[in-house]
């Protein structure tokens, strides 16, 4: 079996005698682009918040070979980046000193946190169009607006994997849009590797370069997205039937819902 | 720390708040039932005039005891604060005053009258009394897998409530004279003779004060939330328990010299954090040096206010403390948030 840059191997999590994931196995090379799919409860953030550190699990993850739990937790911030579905409301700082401790796991362990140059976060919140709230205390936002800035936050970071979680939950058409164009760009000059918790099929379907379907905490389906376009894993994955339509421009086929009569 | 973040507002904030401070600290001695002038104190250097030992004897080493005292409390108020996201969070959320006051009211019922190196027995009792509503908390928290902050703030109220019901039972079992000296205990106050007490509780402040400071980075990463913190890279759990053991420690050792005063912990980093924001890189030095000029200020008031009789400072921080806590709820529902400590959270 070949050894992908993210190699994730029989991966279980439990919390409190539940199983919440089980058997999870999923390799994808160096810079890929991966949906994970799922009906609600399936283990989608569990997964997730596993591969950024958050969750003990057991089994393995890999990044470039080297084991997750094996990194201390400024290795670890130094090369993943983990972006959560929603932040904490009760965060009391200002969008730009939010993403000043962005890089606390750069620089010497005792010096704590590398100084980032102000004209950087300027331009990152530009970036993802959260320039004018850079003076803004972050628990007064709207949720869209603190998913920029969570965005932003993960891009000032850095790392070669970026996980994020729905991070398009708030967000309307144009900066969904703008956010999968970042994320390509990423992706294609960095070679970034990202995952990302979606419940958008079409999104996933057009943007990424793999999927991986998750279903009651295990893997359904995990590999490059062409060969979930026949549907018949979509539907097993939501037991619900779908119609397949090509997409006018590329001719992928994009899954619309069937039409309901009273 | 001119890479702190600060733009010029806080900036003039705070040096008005360093000049208020060391000015209040330069005055607090010469005040008092008996005012002072600095013509008697720094007169006659040689002769033993009264002036010169009321003001060397015990009127600096109140201030001092004050200033030390504020600071710590004030600094530990902040830490736990931020640690639990929590606005009404205190030095003694975690039962360390009521650890230490049991070893207090233990001491005063056993009648134990000693000294260890010019530390007093019932400092010593309220101070292995505070160790140990530590070392529980401590003990409960490690064994848990929750991560978060949530199973050592429950311990902490556990066994404050289980110390503060011990402190009942004992009380008890005294005699009167042994409860009024109990009762006063627990009001706290910053009578002192000499620099025994402070030479005992500075050791504390400076050490917890600086494994704080040390922290600022991870205590501002933390009070933003747990995931945050540990997707930027912050040890969490151990961070915590590290700012725990080091905020705890510098409690016990002021609680167990003065008692517990009441509700500067909670008061003074609230007013630093709307002045100078909630960087803890800025907030602690400025919450010390005005949580412990506060301290003092109170102090002053408190032991003029009835003269020739003093006030305990304890009273008189606690009869601040409510309608500061009541415009602290005014204020937040106003705004929808409790002074800087984004959505307020009960």
């Amino acid at each position: 079996m070949i050894e992908g840059f993210v190699d994730i191997r029989d991966l279980e999590v439990r919390l409190g005698g539940t199983v919440l994931l089980e058997g999870v196995t999923c390799a994808v090379p160096q810079g890929a682009f991966l949906s994970i799919l799922g009906p609600n409860g399936a283990g989608k953030t569990t997964l997730i918040r596993a591969m950024a550190g958050l969750n003990r699990y057991q089994g393995s993850i890999r990044y470039g070979g080297t084991e997750l739990a094996t990194l201390h937790p400024r290795e670890r911030a130094r090369r993943v980046c983990y972006v959560p579905q929603q932040s904490n409301g009760a965060v009391p700082f200002r969008v730009y000193e939010l993403l000043q401790m962005a890089r606390y796991a750069h620089g010497g362990t005792w010096r704590g946190g590398e100084r980032i140059p102000p004209q950087e976060i300027r331009d990152t919140l530009s970036l993802c169009q959260a320039g004018e709230l850079e003076q803004r205390l972050f628990c007064e936002l709207s949720g869209g607006e603190q998913q920029k800035v969570s965005l932003a936050a993960a891009l000032v970071q850095g790392g070669d994997v970026l996980l994020l979680d729905e991070p398009g939950t708030f967000l309307d058409p144009r900066m969904e849009d703008e956010l999968f164009a970042i994320l390509c760009e990423l992706r294609d000059s960095r070679a970034v590797t990202i995952f990302i918790v979606t419940h958008d099929i079409n999104r996933a379907l057009l943007s990424s370069s793999h999927v991986l379907l998750l279903k009651g905490g295990r893997a359904l389906f995990s590999g490059p997205v062409g060969t979930i376009a026949d549907g018949e894993a979509l539907k097993e994955l939501f037991d619900t039937d779908f119609l397949f339509v090509p997409h006018p421009e590329t001719g992928i086929a994009m899954a619309v819902p069937r039409r309901r009569n009273g | 720390m001119a890479d702190s973040g600060l733009s010029s507002g806080p900036v003039w904030r705070v040096l008005a708040l360093v000049g208020v401070a060391i000015l209040c600290l330069l005055l607090a001695p010469f005040l008092g039932p008996v005012p002072l002038y600095p013509s008697d104190v720094f007169q006659s250097l040689t002769g033993a005039n009264p002036a010169t030992t009321i003001f060397w004897q015990m009127r600096v080493p109140r201030v001092m005891l004050g200033l030390l005292a504020g600071a710590g409390l004030s600094l530990a108020g902040a830490a736990f604060q931020g640690l639990f996201r929590n606005a009404l969070a205190t030095p003694y959320t975690l039962g360390i005053a009521n650890g230490a006051a049991f070893g207090a009211v233990l001491c005063i019922r056993l009648n134990l009258q000693f000294n260890v190196l010019g530390l007093p027995g019932i400092s010593l009792f309220s101070l292995i009394g505070a160790s140990l509503s530590v070392i529980l908390v401590y003990g409960i928290t490690v064994r848990s897998a929750d991560f978060s902050g949530l199973t050592m703030l429950l311990a902490g109220v556990a066994i404050s409530l289980f110390f503060s019901s011990l402190i009942l039972f004992v009380q008890y079992l005294t005699d009167f004279s042994q409860s009024f000296e109990a009762i006063r205990w627990l009001m706290g106050g910053l009578e002192v003779l000499g620099y025994g007490d402070i030479a005992a509780a500075a050791p504390f402040v400076a050490v917890g004060g600086g494994v704080l400071l040390f922290l600022r980075r991870e205590l501002d990463l933390v009070s933003v939330g747990d995931d945050f913190a540990a997707s930027r890279g912050v040890a969490v759990r151990n961070t915590r328990m590290l700012l725990f053991v080091a905020a705890s420690l510098m409690v016990g050792g002021v609680v167990a010299v003065t008692g517990p005063i009441g509700f500067v912990g909670l008061m003074v980093p609230h007013i630093c954090r709307l002045l100078v924001g909630p960087r803890h890189g800025v907030l602690l030095p400025v919450c010390a040096l005005f949580g412990g000029a506060f301290l003092v200020a109170c102090d002053c008031v408190a032991r003029t206010i009835i003269a020739p009789a003093e006030l305990p400072v304890g009273v008189l921080t606690a009869l601040l403390g409510g309608p500061f806590f009541l415009w602290l709820l005014l204020r937040a529902s106003r705004h929808g948030r409790l002074l800087g400590m984004g959505e307020a959270r009960w």
